[in-house]
């Protein structure tokens, strides 16, 4: 599978992966979570997958 | 207390992963100070109840050439040379997620589908071979994670991309 996995570098402040690797402060926990799109949610923020 | 965070923390909230599994690591004999710390895991989980993994709409992804849309896998990878003073065994990390453009056509990372922390199995001799075998180990998995979305969405109106999966190592 030649070519199938493109690689690009980012600086540690950008990473996600240090949220499996390490104690952050909360800074930097928050950045990192939005970058993957884990946020508050509430009951009534949820949209229907599909209209009536 | 800890088997309880750790149900939650594998299953929907990787962002206390770290310290559940820091935690686990003094199940056998826990001294007050570790009781302390996983209560303070608690309130953290407490104040973040309302936290989610978002998996968008399948209408928000990249549409292909046949109109369905198009959902690729990012990842991320990290590792701590050395982390383990005793055994100098370093720690690899890993993040997939789905992958959307945002408003900047930018690939981003959507909801997050599989996320790990892992003492590596050889002792690296430098930042540059701890990071090459977190690098390489998140690079099988992608794959692997690629082949199974492929097989879970046939006979859907999603197509998994075919192109590469961005994976993306620290510096």
């Amino acid at each position: 599978m030649k070519g199938a996995v493109k690689f690009q570098y980012v600086t540690s402040e950008s990473n996600p992966a240090d949220l499996q690797m390490k104690p952050l402060a909360v800074p930097r926990q928050e950045r990192l979570l939005q970058l993957t799109d884990l946020t508050a949610f509430g009951p009534d923020d949820g949209q229907p997958e599909y209209d009536e | 207390m800890v088997g309880s965070l750790m149900y939650a923390a594998l299953g929907s909230r990787p962002d206390f992963a770290f310290s559940v599994t820091a935690l686990s690591q003094y199940n056998v004999q826990p001294l007050e100070m570790h009781v302390t710390a996983a209560k303070r895991v608690v309130r953290y989980l407490k104040t973040t109840a309302e936290f989610r993994i978002h998996y968008r709409r399948l209408t928000s992804y990249p549409q292909s050439p046949h109109n369905s849309p198009s959902i690729n896998i990012i990842g991320y990878t990290d590792s701590d040379w050395a982390g383990n003073l005793t055994t100098r065994k370093s720690v690899r990390g890993c993040v997939f997620g789905l992958g959307h453009t945002n408003a900047n056509e930018e690939l981003v990372m959507s909801g997050m589908i599989h996320w790990q922390a892992k003492s590596q199995s050889v002792v690296a001799h430098s930042t540059l071979e701890a990071e090459y075998i977190a690098c390489s180990h998140a690079t099988q998995k992608s794959l692997w994670l690629r082949r199974m979305m492929k097989e879970a969405a046939e006979g859907m109106a999603v197509k998994i991309v075919d192109g590469p999966v961005p994976t993306v190592p620290s510096n």
